[in-house]
C-alpha cells in the first residue's frame, strides 16, 4: 500500500473512530439508572407531598398534636426538589413552578399553623365555658339563654365539621345574640364574653383555616406541578431516548464501517501479501535463471565483494569463502588500462548502468573474457548502496572469434592468391584461345585457300572424286572457322564488364529480324514482336542473346512452310523468343545448353553449338535464368529472365557452368 | 440557596464522621426532627412533647474548630465580641440581659436568645429571617452591632492566625472560604444541644423524674393551651405565632419598635406584624429576661402574660406555679453538666 493509502486510512479510522466515541457517549447519555433516579425522586415528591396533606389533616383534625412532622416534611421536599434540578437539569422551569407553589404553600402552612393553634385552644376554652354556664348551675340563667348557649357548642362543633356558608351564619347570629344578653351575675358576664370572644375567635380562625386550606389544597397546590414536571421530563426523556437510539443506529453504522475498513485494509493486505509472495517465487525463479546462466557478483560501494554466485565460484575457481568480504581487484586481469578501470568507476559512482567486455583473472591465473554489465543499485537518496555485476563468459567465443578472424585472413590471403592464379590463368587462357584463333586461322586460311586454288586452277586436272575431296577439304576448313569464331566469340563473353543498362529488347529484336530478312529475302516468316520488351542487361551481351536464339528460331523454323516467330514477354517478366519450328527431343534438354553439345545433324541444320551456351553463360552472368519448353514440330520457347538487380555472386557465375 | 456539586464528604453534606449521607447540611433540622419524630414516638406516642436525642452525630473536628471560633473576639471588627459575650454558654446560652449591648456600647434592638438547642428551631432568630444555622452566622458576622465583619475581614483574620489556618487546610484540603468558616461555626452550634432533662427523662419512662407538681403543671400546660404552641421536640420553636392574640401586646416604649415588628420585617405582609417563631422552652427557667423585648424578668410573669395575652385567659395563681414547676422541669445538661445561670429566675 501507498503512503498515501496509508494515510488516507489512517486518517478515515481515525476519524470513524472519533465518530463511534462521540456516537457512544451520545448514546449512553440516556442513562437508565438515572431516568429511574429521577422518575424516583419525582415520586418521592409526589409522597412527600401526600404525606404534607396527611400531616396538615391529621393536624385540623386534632390527631397531631406537633407540627415537627409538618416541618419536616417540608424540608425533606425541598432537598428532594434540590435533589431533582440537580438530576434533571432540562426539567429546572418546571422545577421553578413547584418552587413558586411550594413558597405560597409553605406561607399558607405557617398560617395554618398559627390559626390552628389559636383555634384549638379556643375551642377547648370555649367547651369549657359553655359547660361552666350550663351545667354547673353556678349562674342563674333563663332556660332561652341557656338553650342559647348550648346551642353555641352544637354550632361550633357543625361549624368544625361541616363549614357551610348557614353554618358561619347561625354561629355568627348566635353569637351577636348572645352579646345582646344582659347577666347581673358579673361573673357569670365575664364568661358569656369570654364565649363570645373566644367564638368569634373560632368563627375567624375556622373561616382562615378553610380558606387556607382550600389554597392550599386546590389552588396552589403542588401537585399540578409536579405532574407538570413529570410529564415534561418525560416528553424530554422521549426525545433523548430517540435520539440515543440514533445515536445507536449511526453507533452500528460506524461501527460496520470501521468493520468493513478494517476488512477491505485485511484483504489489501492479504493481496499485497499474495503479490509479494508470488512475486518472490518470481524473483526467486528469475534469480535461478540468472544464476543458471550468469556469472553474479555483489559488492559493496567500496568494491569489497558481498555475494557470489556459484556460477561465479565455478568461473573463477575460487571457494565461496574465499571471495566473500575481498576486495574485487583481487581478480584483476591485468590487461585493461588504468583509464579503463577509471572509467568504469565514474560511470557506476554516477549512478549509470556499466557495459563493456573486460578480462578477469581466475585463481589459476587465467584471464577470461566477460561480457559484463555492472548496474548500481541506489538507496532512497540516489546513493549507491551495492554494485551488482552480471557476466557472461564468453572466453570460448573470443577464442573461436580471433581464430576466425585468423581464418578469414588466411582465406583472404588464399583468394587473393587463388584470384592471382586465377586471373594469371584466365589471362593465359585467353592469351591461348587467341593465339589458338589467331593462329589456328593462319594454316586455316592456307588449308581453305590452297584447297580453293587446286579448285579454282587444277579443276580440269581433277576427276569428280579429286574435285569432291578438295570441295570436303574446303568445307571442312570453313567450318573449323565458323567454330573457332563461336569458340573466340564465347571466350569473349566471359571477359570484359558488365556494363548494366536499362534496354529496349524489342527494338533489338527488330533490328536483328531485319537482318535476317534482309539475309533470306525470299523466305516469309511471320514475325511477332511485342514491343517495349525493357531489361536491364549490358547491351552488347543482350544483343548476343537475342541474335543467337533469334537465329536459331529463324534456321529452325525453315523448313516449315508458315514460319512463324515470336518475341514477347510473360507475367513472370520472363521475355521468350518463340518458334513452330521442329524443335528437339526434350529427351536431350540437359545436352542444349553445353557447348558444342548439337541434336540436330549439320546436313539438317548447321551450326557451331555454341549459340545456347552463350546465351546460357550470358544470362547467367547477369545472375538470370534461361529455360525452355518444347513440343517438336508445334512450338519452341526460350524463356529468359534477367532479375533487376545484379545479384551476381561467385557462386551463381559458378552454377552456371 | 446552595446548590452544590461537591463530593459527597464536601462540607455541604451531612457529614458524621465515618458516615457520609447526600443531604445538604441545611437539612439536617428536617431529619433529626424526622429521626426524632418516629421512634421517639413509639414510646410515647401522641405527646405532643418529644424528648432531646442524648447525642448528635457531628463532625468532631469540625466542632472543635467552630468552638475555637465561636469564643474567639478577635472575629470582630472591635476585637473584642465574640459569639460566646452574648452567648454564654455558662449562662444557658444566653447573657441575662434583656438586651445585650452591641459593638458600640449599645444596646441591642432585641433579647438575645439562647444559642442552646437552636439545631432543632424551624427558623433561626425571633423575626425567623434564616432557614440555617450558617445563614444566621454569615448575618451576624456581618451585623454592624455584632462582629460587624466584611468576608475580606474575616478571612484576613482567620488567614494571620496560623492555627486556624492550619487547621481549615487540614479539614478541608482546599484554600481558606467562607463557606468553610460558617461550616464549622455551625456544626460547633448543632453540637449545644440539652439532653436529660428531667421532663425529658420523664417522657422516656423514668416516671419519678419529675415531681408530682411539675407533672400537675405539664397536665395545666396542655389543659390551657400552651402546648398548642409550645410543643414538639424542642417545647417551640417550630411557628410563628403572633403575640397579642386576645389582647393586645402593649410596648413598653407605648410605640412598635422595628423589632417588635417580627417577621413583618421578612414577608412584609401587613398581617405578619408581631408575628414571631414561638420560642423553645428548653432551659426557659435559665434563659431569662423573657419575650422577644426581654421585658418580662420572671416566669411567674410571663406565664401570666402568655395566659392573657394568648389564650384570653386568666390564670390563677395556683396553676401559674404548677406551670412554673412543670417549665422548670425543662432545664437539660450539656456535656453531662446541668445548665445552671447566675441569677437565674428561680
Amino acid at each position: 500500500m501507498k503512503t498515501r493509502d496509508l494515510i488516507s486510512v489512517l486518517v478515515i479510522s481515525i476519524l470513524l473512530l472519533g465518530a463511534l466515541a462521540y456516537f457512544y457517549d451520545k448514546a449512553t447519555a440516556v442513562d437508565p439508572n438515572n431516568h429511574a433516579t429521577i422518575l424516583r425522586q419525582i415520586e418521592e415528591l409526589q409522597t412527600l407531598d401526600a404525606k404534607l396533606t396527611r400531616d396538615v389533616l391529621l393536624v385540623r383534625s386534632g390527631l397531631l398534636r406537633y407540627y415537627d412532622p409538618i416541618n419536616a416534611t417540608l424540608i425533606s421536599f425541598r432537598q428532594g426538589l434540590d435533589r431533582l434540578r440537580d438530576l434533571s437539569p432540562g426539567t429546572n422551569h418546571e422545577c421553578d413552578r413547584i418552587l413558586e407553589a411550594l413558597d405560597s404553600y409553605e406561607v399558607n402552612l405557617e398560617d395554618f399553623k398559627s390559626s390552628n393553634a389559636v383555634l384549638r385552644n379556643s375551642l377547648m376554652y370555649v367547651t369549657t365555658l359553655i359547660k361552666e354556664m350550663t351545667l354547673d348551675n353556678h349562674v342563674e340563667l333563663e332556660s332561652s339563654s341557656a338553650n342559647l348557649i348550648a346551642g353555641l357548642a352544637t354550632e361550633i362543633m357543625v361549624l368544625q365539621r361541616n363549614p357551610s356558608l348557614e353554618a358561619y351564619q347561625r354561629l355568627n347570629d348566635s353569637l351577636n345574640r348572645l352579646q345582646t344578653l344582659e347577666l347581673a351575675d358579673l361573673r357569670g358576664h365575664a364568661i358569656i364574653d369570654s364565649i363570645i370572644k373566644h367564638g368569634h375567635t373560632i368563627l375567624d380562625k375556622t373561616r382562615s383555616i378553610d380558606q387556607t386550606l382550600s389554597d392550599m389544597f386546590f389552588r396552589s397546590r403542588l401537585r399540578d406541578p409536579i405532574l407538570t414536571l413529570q410529564t415534561q421530563y418525560l416528553k424530554q426523556h422521549a426525545v433523548h431516548e430517540d435520539h440515543a437510539q440514533l445515536f445507536r443506529a449511526a453507533l452500528f453504522v460506524s461501527s460496520v464501517l470501521l468493520l468493513l475498513l478494517v476488512l477491505m485494509v485485511v484483504i489489501r493486505l492479504i493481496r499485497t501479501t499474495q503479490n509479494l509472495q508470488a512475486t518472490i517465487a518470481e524473483l526467486r525463479n528469475q534469480k535461478f535463471a540468472l544464476d543458471e546462466h550468469a556469472i553474479v557478483s555483489i559488492t559493496d560501494p567500496k568494491g569489497d565483494i558481498t555475494y557470489v554466485n556459484d556460477k561465479f565460484c565455478q568461473s573463477m575457481g575460487y571457494e565461496r569463502e574465499e571471495l566473500i568480504g575481498k576486495n574485487h581487484r583481487l581478480l584483476k586481469s591485468g590487461r585493461h588500462t588504468a583509464e579503463f578501470y577509471s572509467q568504469l568507476w565514474s560511470t557506476i559512482l554516477a549512478g549509470q548502468v556499466w557495459h563493456a567486455e573486460m578480462f578477469n583473472r581466475t585463481r589459476q591465473g587465467q584471464s577470461i573474457l566477460l561480457d559484463t554489465t555492472i548496474v548500481p543499485f541506489l538507496d532512497a537518496k540516489g546513493q549507491a548502496r551495492e554494485y551488482v555485476a552480471i557476466r557472461t563468459d564468453i572466453t570460448a567465443r573470443y577464442k573461436a572469434e580471433v581464430e576466425l578472424s585468423a581464418y578469414r585472413d588466411r582465406l583472404q590471403d588464399l583468394v587473393e592468391e587463388r584470384t592471382a592464379e586465377l586471373s594469371a590463368s584466365n589471362r593465359e587462357l585467353e592469351s591461348f584461345s587467341y593465339s589458338v584463333s589467331h593462329d589456328l586461322r593462319a594454316p586455316l586460311r592456307s588449308i581453305d585457300g590452297f584447297s580453293q586454288a587446286l579448285i579454282d586452277e587444277y579443276q580440269g586436272l581433277l576427276d569428280e572424286k579429286g574435285r569432291d575431296y578438295l570441295d570436303r577439304i574446303s568445307k571442312a576448313a570453313q567450318r573449323m572457322g565458323t567454330l573457332i569464331d563461336g569458340l573466340l566469340v564465347l571466350s569473349r563473353v566471359t571477359r570484359g564488364d558488365l556494363q548494366r543498362q536499362r534496354i529496349n529488347l524489342s527494338a533489338i529484336a527488330e533490328e536483328i529480324i531485319t537482318t535476317l530478312q534482309t539475309s533470306e529475302q525470299d523466305r516469309t516468316v511471320e514475325v511477332s514482336i511485342q514491343p517495349d520488351i525493357y531489361v536491364v542487361m549490358d547491351s552488347r551481351l543482350a544483343r548476343l542473346v537475342l541474335e543467337n536464339l533469334l537465329s536459331n528460331a529463324w534456321k529452325f523454323s525453315s523448313k516449315n512452310a508458315h514460319a512463324k516467330i515470336e518475341f514477347a514477354r510473360n507475367e513472370q517478366g520472363e521475355f521468350w523468343v518463340g518458334d513452330n519450328g521442329v524443335g528437339f527431343d526434350t529427351n536431350y534438354v540437359n545436352k542444349l545448353f553445353k557447348p558444342f553439345q548439337r541434336l540436330h545433324h549439320t546436313s539438317e541444320f548447321e551450326g557451331t553449338g555454341i549459340g545456347l551456351a552463350t546465351v546460357q553463360r550470358i544470362v547467367a552472368r547477369h545472375g538470370g535464368t534461361v529455360r525452355v519448353e518444347c513440343e517438336p514440330g508445334v512450338m519452341t520457347r526460350f524463356y529468359v529472365s534477367i532479375p533487376e538487380q545484379s545479384s551476381h555472386t561467385l557462386e551463381a557465375s559458378i552454377r552456371a557452368d | 440557596m446552595w446548590v452544590c456539586r461537591q463530593p459527597l464528604y464536601s462540607i455541604n453534606y451531612i457529614n458524621l464522621g465515618s458516615i457520609h449521607l447526600p443531604i445538604p447540611r441545611r437539612y439536617a433540622l428536617g431529619i433529626i426532627l424526622l429521626l426524632a419524630c418516629l421512634p421517639a414516638n413509639a414510646q410515647y406516642p401522641g405527646e405532643p412533647i418529644q424528648p432531646l436525642p442524648l447525642e448528635l452525630e457531628l463532625n468532631a473536628d469540625w466542632v472543635r474548630l467552630g468552638e475555637q471560633l465561636f469564643h474567639d473576639p478577635r472575629l470582630s471588627s472591635s476585637g473584642a465580641m465574640a459569639c460566646a459575650n452574648c452567648h454564654q454558654l455558662n449562662q444557658a446560652g444566653t447573657d441575662g440581659m434583656a438586651r445585650s449591648i452591641t459593638n458600640d456600647g449599645s444596646p441591642d434592638l432585641i433579647n438575645t436568645p439562647s444559642i442552646f438547642n437552636v439545631v432543632f428551631n424551624f427558623r433561626q432568630t425571633w423575626r425567623g429571617a434564616f432557614k440555617t444555622l450558617e445563614e444566621q452566622a454569615e448575618a451576624d458576622l456581618h451585623n454592624p452591632r455584632h462582629a460587624n465583619l466584611s468576608w475580606p475581614e474575616i478571612l484576613a483574620i482567620i488567614n494571620s492566625i496560623p492555627d486556624y489556618l492550619a487547621e481549615f487546610e487540614r479539614l478541608f484540603a482546599d484554600n481558606l472560604q467562607a463557606k468553610y468558616v460558617l461550616t464549622v461555626i455551625a456544626e460547633y452550634e448543632r453540637s449545644l444541644i440539652t439532653p436529660n432533662a428531667p421532663f425529658d427523662r420523664y417522657l422516656r419512662g423514668e416516671t419519678g423524674a419529675i415531681t408530682e407538681l411539675q407533672r400537675e403543671g405539664y397536665m395545666l400546660f396542655k389543659a390551657y393551651g400552651c402546648i398548642s404552641c409550645h410543643q414538639g421536640i424542642n417545647v417551640g420553636g417550630n411557628l410563628f405565632q403572633r403575640i397579642g392574640i386576645f389582647a393586645e401586646y402593649k410596648p413598653l416604649s407605648g410605640q412598635l419598635s422595628k423589632a417588635d415588628l417580627g417577621l413583618f420585617n421578612v414577608s412584609g405582609r401587613e398581617q405578619d406584624k408581631l408575628v414571631f417563631k414561638v420560642p423553645s422552652l428548653r432551659n426557659v427557667a435559665l434563659t431569662g429576661p423573657y419575650l422577644h423585648s426581654g421585658e418580662i424578668t420572671s416566669l411567674d410573669e410571663v406565664v401570666s402574660l402568655m395566659g392573657r395575652l394568648q389564650l384570653g385567659r386568666a390564670i390563677p395563681d395556683k396553676d401559674i406555679i404548677r406551670i412554673v414547676a412543670f417549665l422548670e422541669s425543662l432545664t437539660g445538661e450539656y456535656r453531662g453538666v446541668p445548665l445552671t445561670a447566675m441569677d437565674a429566675n428561680q
